[in-house]
């Protein structure tokens, strides 16, 4: 179904930030290598052509969605877990993450980060090498370390506290020499407005997965003032407080964590909807999951 | 029932990601469908203006990038520091270029714009 959806998408140009990406996809300069090698691949088999690039991006989602699905079975029915697969394959807010070949480098580190998860149980070494493989797809794959611990921790309660504080001990390292590349990049230093300003930013796009309306590449955050982003903010905290204590913690935890690089900075032209193509694999589950009990509960 | 409701909901998602991919086919197909979104953000009319040079079609190139440069006049965020240089040398670059194929800015309105 999603191919079908999705199949004359496949036949669109370039679009945006895609014709630069052949200048930005230096095998050996980029730090975004994985990606770079992706691109290259595809273009050493098929063509340079937009095709196969789209074509590309739509396997990465059809294995992203499996991913999810594996993902979840871990934590509800089987059914459910087919439903998220299908709710995350299909919904609207995640059509800039697979039409847009610029955007390759978020489906490859969503893969790699949902491989850790499945793979962390039986193998912390595989993780690890998934999550670094998810942070040299795009640098906000870093993200993967800390989801793979929130999983490991509140959601399958494979792993003790000090377990996942050794874990992202053993990442803390690259982290802070990845920091300065981060700062001297557009984005600056992190100051206090530009994370309560994210904070609201990416609460508007993950809202837009409930009421998937005014879906853009180009968000004009111009009404995003301080005073807004000041109140985005509380009512984040509001929601993460309600949360806590209830089985919900652990998906928020998650969406928190995959969001969690990214939040620092004011992204120059703000978040757009591909931003949140990982966190929407968790809001997937979650909406799977209350899908699924909801018969039981009108029945009761 | 939680069948009929996943379907339904499968459904609901997949018909709101064809409509949207219609938009994702070309430059012009996904500012336009941009504009309509976000009808007052700057960008987003000079982006498309953008999409119109390289398509050659030099009276809706124009129009949009007039455009992008009146709505940027009313916007504190485009009157500050780098953000209004850089985007006022792009409006100025856009113009000049489009000039050189079909005159505008022999426009009293547009002269200004032009000069940037």
């Amino acid at each position: 179904m999603t191919a079908l959806v999705y199949g004359p998408s496949l036949a669109g140009g370039w679009v945006l930030e895609d014709a630069r990406q052949p200048v930005a996809w230096s095998l050996a300069l980029s730090p975004r290598r994985v990606s770079s090698w992706v691109s290259w691949a595809t273009q050493t088999l098929f063509s340079a052509g937009p095709g196969p690039a789209r074509s590309v991006s739509l396997a990465l989602h059809l294995v992203n969605g499996v991913c999810v699905a594996l993902v979840a079975r871990r934590l509800v029915p089987a059914g459910a877990a087919v439903l998220a697969m299908g709710v995350f394959l299909l919904h609207p807010l995640n059509t800039e993450a697979v039409a847009y070949p610029a955007m390759q480098s978020e489906l490859l580190l969503t893969g790699a980060t949902l491989a850790a998860m499945l793979v962390a149980p039986r193998s912390l070494v595989g993780a690890w090498g998934l999550c670094a493989l998810a942070a040299l797809a795009k640098e906000a794959g870093i993200a993967s370390f800390l989801v793979v611990a929130v999983w490991m921790t509140s959601l399958r309660a494979l792993w003790s506290w000090r377990t996942a504080g050794a874990w992202l001990a053993s990442v803390a390292g690259p982290a802070l020499l990845a920091w300065p590349v981060m700062a001297s990049l557009d984005y600056g230093w992190p100051e206090m407005q530009d994370i309560t300003r994210s904070v609201t930013g990416y609460g508007a796009l993950l809202l837009k997965f409930l009421i998937p309306v005014g879906l853009t590449p180009l968000h004009d955050w111009w009404g995003l003032t301080r005073p807004v982003a000041a109140i985005g903010l509380m009512v984040a905290m509001l929601v993460i407080g309600l949360t806590w204590r209830t089985r919900a913690r652990g998906g928020v935890l998650l969406v928190i964590a995959s969001l969690a690089p990214r939040l620092p900075w004011w992204l120059p032209g703000g978040p757009t909807e591909h931003h949140v193509y990982l966190a929407s694999a968790g809001m997937s589950v979650a909406a799977a999951a209350l899908i699924w009990r909801t018969p039981e509960r009108i029945a009761s | 029932m939680r069948v009929l409701i996943g379907a339904l909901l499968l459904w609901v998602c997949a018909s709101g990601s064809a409509h949207r991919l219609t938009a994702w086919r070309s430059d012009q197909a996904l500012l336009t469908a941009a504009v309509q979104t976000t009808p007052r953000y700057p960008h987003a009319a000079l982006l498309l203006g953008a999409a119109y040079v390289r398509l050659g079609q030099w009276d809706a190139a124009a129009a949009w990038t007039i455009r992008a440069a009146l709505l940027s006049e009313g916007r504190p965020d485009y009157a500050l520091g780098d953000s209004r240089g850089t985007f006022r040398q792009a409006i100025g670059r856009q113009l000049t270029w489009i000039d050189a194929f079909q005159p505008v800015c022999d426009q009293p309105l547009v002269q200004p714009w032009c000069a940037w």
